[in-house]
């Protein structure tokens, strides 16, 4: 009697849960949005690998044209590197100068010097050893050009190089092209807060991704807080009064970072006295890039090579037209008060850096 | 008779709650059955469409670019003549028209609709602009189509033609072309 009462109690708990599963199955199935369309994911993947493909076609040929205009631009300037190219911006490769430097603007290919005997000496000037250094220092900055103006994520200063042959180099990828298959890449993206990092104690601003569209491709972007603001109210002085948009090149370095570029560039400068002319000595601890405080910064489109005086004239007063309630500039200028010849025009300090204080106490806004 | 299988009313009734469950078991399937056959006779359309051409057509787009030419002597490729032709319009407008227009034909091919199964011929249209613009839209400089490419009769969606492949070429360190494929079809 006990188990004829149990089977009542099955059957009807069964036939309950079956009218249960067919009506959530046939409200799922009836609802239009519970599927989606078949295959979408796969569809983003195939979609994704096309970018992919799409992405490493630019770097083929980008690869190809810089290396071309690599060796125009050395053929023209006798092996060496151009003066103009030195700054502390996108170095990533060492090179070395020429030997015996310009004259009337072009490079020397031999110098004549007088012997103790009276008689002529011949000083070749050309060295074809430094031929593969320059020309991998040339193509790495003629490529991160190029590819700084592709629209996927490339990052630049990204490959090591080997030459070979007569004229070919290969390039190895550090660090590999992501991209997210999950996030619909051709869909705008939500404009997100900064993220915050925490580097010794103080608090800094991510802004390497960031929707602003403030930051360099390829480039890390990260400032201190405070710094982070002015550059956003420098953004909103160069959009409104000046209809241009800001873009940072180079933001805060880590102290490895710092070292990196220094010894780089010994190579170039191996009289420490005239390296420190160019390059922020990392072992004095004051330089301006390791404190999130200072910025190199030009405008959209182009780089520290094609700004104009007028551009580098507009820059400094965006820069400098953020003011406190004094009317104290906020962003000061490394360089000389109306000069863009000495210093550099595109690097901005703020926030109580050394070359800050001194300008604030002095009343300018440039510096050297 | 019955006194013979029910020896009383309590074992009658638990009989009869049995038979029930049995019976609401079976109409309840049943029902069920016509609601999901109801529900089958006008599905909702999920396939996918115009998006499934893009893998392919991105890799007819890279095919193109791709492409070798004979220039001045030289074998270069369909971008690097684009980018030649951006430098210098009146020497190598003719070459470019005629090298895209041979490629984009040879890579016509014949396409069977899997539905209706008709056979059309699948042609190409190239278009190369200053810049990205919205989605589908396009604002050629120059452009090129195969043979079999008509274009009211392109591979499309709500908001017209699709832009099935495109990729952005470099041309200097300062400026790039966006390139744009699109396929249409004409009946064999």
């Amino acid at each position: 009697m006990n188990s004829k009462k149990a089977a009542l109690v099955y059957n009807w708990t069964l036939t309950f849960m079956v009218i249960g599963i067919l009506a959530w199955a046939f409200l799922q199935f009836g609802s239009k949005h519970s599927l989606g369309s078949l295959g979408t994911k796969q569809m983003t993947i195939f979609k994704i690998y096309s970018m992919a493909e799409s992405a490493l076609f630019y770097i083929d040929q980008s690869a190809k044209y810089a290396l071309q205009q690599a060796v125009y631009d050395l053929a023209q300037n006798g092996v060496s590197v151009s003066d103009f190219e030195l700054n502390e911006i996108n170095i990533n490769l060492p090179f070395e100068k020429n030997k015996c430097g310009k004259f009337k603007d072009a490079y020397v290919w031999y110098e004549l010097s007088k012997g103790t005997s009276g008689n002529i000496l011949k000083n070749d000037c050309f060295d074809s050893n430094p031929l593969i250094t320059n020309l991998k220092f040339t193509f790495d900055k003629k490529l991160n050009d190029y590819l700084s103006l592709s629209p996927y994520n490339i990052r630049i200063n990204n490959y090591d190089y080997d030459a070979s042959g007569s004229i070919e180099i290969i390039g190895k990828a550090r660090t590999p092209l992501i991209f997210d298959i999950l996030k619909d890449e051709t869909k705008p993206i939500i404009i997100k807060e900064p993220v915050e990092v925490q580097v010794e104690q103080k608090k800094f601003s991510d802004f390497s991704t960031q929707e602003l569209k403030m930051c360099a491709k390829g480039v890390k972007c990260v400032l201190s807080e405070d710094a982070f603001k002015l550059m956003v109210k420098a953004q909103e002085i160069a959009a409104t009064k000046y209809k241009r948009k800001l873009v940072v090149n180079s933001a805060l370095r880590t102290q490895e970072e710092q070292i990196a570029i220094w010894n780089k560039f010994a190579a170039t400068y191996p009289d420490v006295t005239e390296r420190r002319k160019k390059i922020c000595d990392p072992n004095n601890l004051k330089c301006p890039h390791t404190t999130g405080n200072a910025v190199d910064v030009v405008f959209e489109g182009k780089t520290t090579k094609t700004m104009t005086n007028n551009d580098w004239l507009i820059l400094h007063e965006i820069m400098t037209g953020v003011k406190n309630d004094k009317g104290e500039p906020l962003w000061v200028r490394y360089g000389e008060e109306k000069r863009y010849d000495i210093g550099e025009p595109w690097h901005f300090e703020c926030c109580g850096t050394d070359r800050h204080k001194r300008a604030q106490a002095k009343g300018v806004t440039a510096i050297v | 008779m019955s006194c013979k299988i029910f020896h009383n009313k309590k074992a009658l009734s638990e009989f009869i709650l049995d038979i029930w469950s049995y019976i609401i078991f079976a109409v309840t399937i049943f029902l069920f059955l016509i609601l999901f056959k109801l529900q089958s006779v006008a599905p909702t359309k999920n396939e996918l469409r115009g998006i499934a051409d893009i893998p392919t057509s991105s890799l007819t787009l890279n095919t193109y670019l791709r492409a070798p030419a004979i220039i001045d002597g030289n074998e270069i490729s369909i971008a690097e003549l684009i980018r030649l032709w951006h430098l210098n319009p009146d020497k190598y407008k003719s070459s470019l028209e005629t090298a895209s227009i041979d490629i984009l034909n040879r890579l016509e091919y014949e396409y069977t609709h899997p539905q209706t199964k008709n056979k059309v011929v699948r042609g190409f249209h190239i278009s190369i602009n200053r810049q990205k613009e919205q989605a589908n839209a396009i604002n050629p400089i120059i452009k090129f189509k195969s043979k079999s490419f008509q274009d009211g009769l392109c591979i499309s969606n709500q908001y017209g033609c699709i832009n099935l492949g495109e990729q952005i070429i470099p041309i200097s360190e300062s400026s790039t072309l966006y390139i744009v494929l699109r396929e249409g079809y004409k009946a064999k």
